[in-house]
């Protein structure tokens, strides 16, 4: 912008000092602009001005509530399924041990020491004359079953 | 949903015992006392110590071996030698082995008839009959 410029528009703002405005007060085209220029500044103003709002409280209150729902961090929508995946998943592993404990108790048990050891219960031979019994062996946790009196198999047959 | 997943999760539950991939190994040996005593075959290697200390002999050989998947309910027939055999139903199972009925047959001759809990890796040692100079023994053993 121009002095010439800046000092024309201060003396049609009214913001001039007399003694500058003198200059354009004698200028019949300068006068003719300033009368143009204060029929036009009612419209302009009349037309910038914002519109007069119907609900302003109404309005408002939405305003705020939109700032204040931005402020919250939103969660991302993948972490939500995972955490309900994770949740699911316990909750089936904690029923599935309830039930395991309700029908089959010795699941939870500690076996005893003597449970890792091959046991005899009962033991008879398919021929009266045969007699059967059975000990533990000392080195592999094993149990033997001792048959005496079987008849003895020929030499002469095969076995394998 | 819920009601299908209670469902199968009780369904599996007796599936969750001790025949998570059980077999049982079954043989037949031939033990014997020779000068000098001849190498113990490799899958006897474990049960060389029971064998001499229980039996009394120094040789062992391994005249037949099968090996079966454990199922539950039914009979089977381990059958390591055409001569020596065995019927196997398994009665229990539970977190550390079998309780099963077992039948040792010579040719069609039932020799014993047995109830036994087989713990897994604990074998059980049947001393069968006497074959020439040496002796018949049976080794059944959950793996």
């Amino acid at each position: 912008m121009t002095d010439k410029t800046h000092d024309f528009t201060q003396w049609l703002d009214g913001k001039l000092p007399p003694a500058q405005a003198a200059r354009f007060e004698a200028d019949p085209e300068a006068l003719a602009e300033r009368e143009a220029w204060n029929q036009l500044r009612p419209t302009l103003v009349a037309g910038l001005a914002p519109p007069p709002l119907l609900h302003p409280d109404f309005i408002n209150t939405k305003v705020l509530e939109a700032i204040e729902r931005d402020r919250k961090p939103s969660r991302p929508a993948g972490n939500s399924l995972l955490r309900r995946l994770v949740f699911a998943g316990l909750a089936s592993i904690s029923t599935a041990a309830v039930i395991t404990l309700i029908f089959l108790p010795d699941s939870f048990r500690r076996p005893s020491e003597s449970e890792f050891i091959s046991q005899v219960i009962s033991a008879r031979a398919g021929n009266p004359k045969v007699s059967v019994s059975s000990f533990h062996t000392q080195d592999d946790r094993g149990v033997v079953i001792w048959i005496e009196g079987t008849k003895p198999i020929p030499a002469s047959e095969l076995v394998r | 949903m819920r009601r299908l997943v209670l469902a199968a999760i009780l369904l599996c539950l007796p599936l969750g015992g001790a025949m998570g991939g059980d077999r049982i190994w079954s043989a037949v040996v031939l033990a014997t006392r020779e000068t000098p005593a001849k190498p113990v075959p490799r899958k006897l290697a474990d049960f060389q110590e029971t064998l001499q200390s229980v039996f009394g002999y120094n040789s062992f050989y391994l005249l037949g071996e099968k090996t079966k998947d454990i199922t539950s309910g039914g009979t089977e027939w381990l059958v390591p030698s055409k001569r020596i055999y065995m019927k196997m139903s398994i009665l229990e199972t539970n977190t550390t082995g079998y309780r099963m009925r077992i039948e040792l047959y010579n040719n069609k001759d039932l020799l014993v008839t047995t109830e036994a809990k087989l713990a897994r890796d604990a074998p059980l040692y049947i001393r069968g009959p006497q074959w020439g100079e040496g002796q018949i023994v049976a080794i059944l053993k959950v793996r």
